[in-house]
């Protein structure tokens, strides 16, 4: 089910809010009220893959039960183990097998080693990434000694399963949601409320008002990136970076104002990333809840940036070939990922040279946002071929646009793009702004999310789905 | 916690109870007002679509729509019509150019061209069985003209099928819930909305509504006036027109993986149907421009879905015994590409040509025969 969709909206969302604050109902009803709506709000996309969740949760219910009661340490390492063999297992399965079954058939057929492997062809469940990390940071807290087991099985996977968060995040850890989940509020705190309507409403309208108006305009570009030269291309490029911030970040907001109207605080995931000076910042503001995750179970573990210029870029680019492999199982997602940790390692080496000292904010903005283009190109595109062709459209190797109005589809395309750009580089992001409670504020929000409404006509997933 | 808001904290203190008293009141005026707010303005423009009804959807009548009405008009004949017409033609825009009076020549039958815009198998259904209900029999003769994209689940069945209530209520039961959603659903959306003010206005001021270039003559055939005047004067240029069905195709095409097996299943039904009454039935695929051919055949998986139709036909012929013929192509029936008005709907002398091959075609499988039952 899309959180952009009617059915969400004026059925499911009322009736859940409407159970989920029933008076005088007891908190194992409501807990498993949510859960069980959860997994109906999952099973409506495909209902087969709701055993694979139940999997999940059980096997990291019970290994962070076993990590806590256990007092042997290789006891505790086995079942730490067995939770991510549980979940990585699960991710290289339905994830990657058919990617390093295609890489390994490529390079076999390059080197004559014989017959190929044959290639699974396997639906990818949705949301795997995202449910599959928050479970292992729950083991791994708990080995840790960063959080206690959760109260019960159902409690547990209300977390797991919470609505939310589960397709596309944030990526709440149960550290951050523990204490949440020990005091679930039995009275509706209507402050929390208006705000959860504002960041849902808000988010809606980054969805649906920004992010699909855009990918009307730039998606027939990226069919075929062969016709582009230089205006056409900047002009698709800057278009899909506007579309994936407002697709991503509507839906960590609108994620954000369901946990609230549920009740649960989610961690901001978006601190307008566009708008950083360097590298390393913007990774402190882009999808910040997988940037902490990666940071916090894998760079830091690795060494981190403690340990000389050469471990550090060595550390900064495994996490980032596997923060780009978490995006998506494909040589482009690779090269995104790889090309980000190269980013970010001259970024290190720079900072301990301290050459940046004296570049004004502007200029890195500047800087750090051309690159961070470029690096969408790779991630935006079906192949590494065709990401090559647009880069060297960017560049200007393929000509430039002679009818300028068709390269950057006329004048109500150059207008849709400057104004997202605008928001994008100077706009206080939502978590930053302040509206007073009162009578025409509620209407205008009512009526905000009302437009968004009628356009819902077409179904639109959002763009961190397929991950 | 997000910082959109300036709320007062919670607080044990008297004083500041009370302000948390009072901002809970207006955090709660905040909810109720913005949920009130969202469903009143859903409820304003869905009833605004409705009562407006630009596309036809509902059985509102306030305002003309901005699109042919054809199921109107066609069950309008067919109630007013005292003599019941013994054959019926069946299909889409893409049938329209079949003439009852040429097949009259052929077959020595009476027709009526019932051929309906973006029909599919639930039209045929629906207006077999309203014939029956209106006439107490069925057809003695059905020439059934079939579009390979009809059969795409990603192509709805036409609403203005549940806005004629004769042709409703003869499917009612066949129609998906979904179908049945979408006039709500669509009485929410921005593209409808658009269309009712676009509506309106043309009803404020009639000189501005574009004036309706097609036609129906009495026996349901449909008379393009501005293309076929061209054609006459010899200035008819049609690659404009090849050029917007090339893109609408495409666009109907993408995508198309699979027949639907839901509309497969009504077609059967349809045939069964007939069998049952034992009507006589002619079934062809429509034809295509050979410069749509081509392009369809690069860019998309149309003829991949035409082979599984061809499929499909085969096995009900087996089952039903009727007669059927592939005109995709125009050599099929020596058709001519200049007799197209555009990538998709042919002129008199290419349906002339069709109801000639398709009768000849008959007479040989039979033996001689004309009736196939």
């Amino acid at each position: 089910m899309l959180f952009n969709s009617y059915e969400f909206l004026l059925i499911f969302l009322p009736l859940v809010l409407c159970v989920w604050w029933f008076p005088r109902l007891d908190v194992r009803w409501r807990l498993a009220i949510l859960t069980a709506s959860s997994y109906l709000f999952y099973g409506w996309w495909d209902y087969r893959f709701v055993p694979l969740l139940w999997l999940s949760t059980w096997g990291d219910y019970v290994a962070g039960n076993q990590i806590n009661r256990s007092q042997v340490p290789w006891r505790r390492r086995g079942w730490l183990l067995f939770s991510m063999t549980l979940n990585l297992g699960l991710l290289a399965f339905f994830k990657y097998l058919g990617f390093f079954a295609e890489s390994w058939n490529a390079l076999a057929q390059w080197q004559q080693w014989g017959g190929p492997f044959p290639v699974p062809k396997l639906v990818l469940p949705v949301g795997i990434s995202f449910y599959t990390f928050q479970t292992m940071s729950y083991t791994i807290d708990i080995y840790r000694g960063a959080a206690r087991p959760a109260r019960s099985l159902l409690h547990f996977a209300a977390y797991v399963s919470m609505f939310p968060q589960l397709i596309a995040g944030p990526i709440v850890r149960y550290s951050d949601i523990e204490d949440q989940m020990r005091a679930i509020p039995c009275r509706c705190d209507w402050n929390v409320m208006a705000r959860g309507i504002m960041f849902f409403v808000l988010g809606m309208c980054q969805k649906v008002l920004l992010a699909d108006t855009i990918a009307a305009v730039c998606d027939p570009l990226w069919r075929d990136p062969a016709r582009l030269q230089l205006l056409s291309a900047w002009f698709a490029a800057l278009g899909y970076t506007c579309q994936l911030y407002f697709d991503f970040a509507g839906y960590s907001n609108m994620a954000v104002g369901l946990g609230l109207m549920l009740g649960f605080s989610f961690p901001q995931n978006f601190d307008s990333p566009y708008q950083a000076a360097n590298i390393a910042e913007f990774w402190r503001r882009w999808h910040m809840t997988l940037s902490f995750w990666l940071r916090d179970y894998l760079f830091i573990p690795l060494g981190g940036s403690r340990a000389g210029s050469l471990l550090t870029a060595r550390n900064l680019f495994i996490v980032m070939f596997l923060g780009g492999l978490w995006h998506g199982a494909g040589w482009t997602f690779v090269c995104w990922g790889l090309y980000h940790g190269l980013l970010l390692a001259i970024h290190a080496a720079l900072r301990r040279t301290k050459t940046l000292e004296g570049m004004s904010r502007p200029v890195g903005t500047m800087i750090t946002f051309i690159s961070v283009v470029v690096g969408w190109v790779l991630f935006r595109s079906p192949s590494l071929s065709a990401a090559g062709t647009m880069i060297t459209a960017m560049a200007g190797c393929r000509g430039i646009d002679k009818n300028l109005e068709q390269a950057v589809c006329g004048v109500w395309g150059i207008a849709v793009l400057g104004i997202l750009l605008g928001v994008c580089l100077r706009m206080p992001n939502m978590w930053r702004i302040s509206v007073g409670l009162n009578f025409y504020s509620a209407a205008a929000f009512g009526a905000l999310m009302a437009f968004c409404v009628l356009r819902f006509s077409q179904l639109s997933p959002f763009l961190y789905f397929q991950f | 916690m997000p910082q959109l808001l300036d709320t007062v904290p919670a607080s044990t203190d008297g004083g500041m109870e009370n302000k948390s008293d009072v901002s809970q009141h207006r955090a709660r005026r905040f909810c109720f007002v913005a949920t009130a707010s969202f469903v009143g303005m859903l409820a304003m423009v869905a009833g605004f679509n409705f009562l407006v009804n630009p596309l036809a959807e509902y059985n509102t009548q306030l305002v003309s729509p901005l699109i042919p009405t054809t199921r109107r008009e066609k069950v309008d004949y067919l109630q007013r019509a005292t003599a019941a017409p013994e054959g019926i033609v069946l299909g889409s825009s893409r049938v329209m150019k079949f003439e009852p009076r040429y097949l009259y020549e052929v077959t020595g039958t009476n027709f009526y061209n019932a051929g309906v815009n973006y029909a599919d198998p639930y039209d045929y259904l629906a207006i077999v069985r309203f014939y029956r209900r209106r006439y107490g029999r069925a057809p003695a003769t059905i020439v059934l003209g079939l579009d390979v994209p009809s059969f795409s689940d990603a192509v709805d069945t036409d609403l203005r099928l549940g806005s004629t209530p004769e042709l409703f209520r003869e499917v009612a039961d066949d129609l998906a819930m979904q179908y049945r959603l979408r006039p709500y659903r669509d009485a929410i959306s921005w593209d409808q909305t658009k269309q009712s003010l676009r509506s309106l206005v043309f009803q404020v001021r009639p000189s501005s509504r574009p004036h309706s270039l097609v036609h129906f003559t009495d026996d349901g055939v449909l008379v393009y006036e501005d293309r076929e005047q061209q054609l006459h004067d010899g200035t008819f240029d049609i690659t404009p027109h090849l050029d917007y069905t090339k893109s609408e195709y495409e666009q109907r095409v993408r995508g198309f993986s699979e027949l639907s097996k839901r509309k497969l299943d009504l077609l059967r039904k349809f045939f069964k149907s007939c069998e049952t009454d034992r009507v006589e039935v002619h079934v062809f695929i429509t034809t295509l421009h050979p410069q749509l051919a081509d392009h369809l055949s690069t860019t998309t998986s149309y003829n991949e879905r035409r082979a599984e139709l061809c499929c499909v036909l085969d096995e009900c012929q087996r089952e039903f015994g009727f007669h059927w013929r592939d005109f995709s192509d125009i050599e099929s029936y020596c058709g001519d590409q200049r007799d197209f008005v555009d990538g998709v709907h042919p002129l008199e002398p290419n349906t002339r040509k069709m109801i000639d091959t398709l009768w000849e075609s008959c007479r040989q499988d039979h033996g001689g025969g004309s009736a196939l039952q």
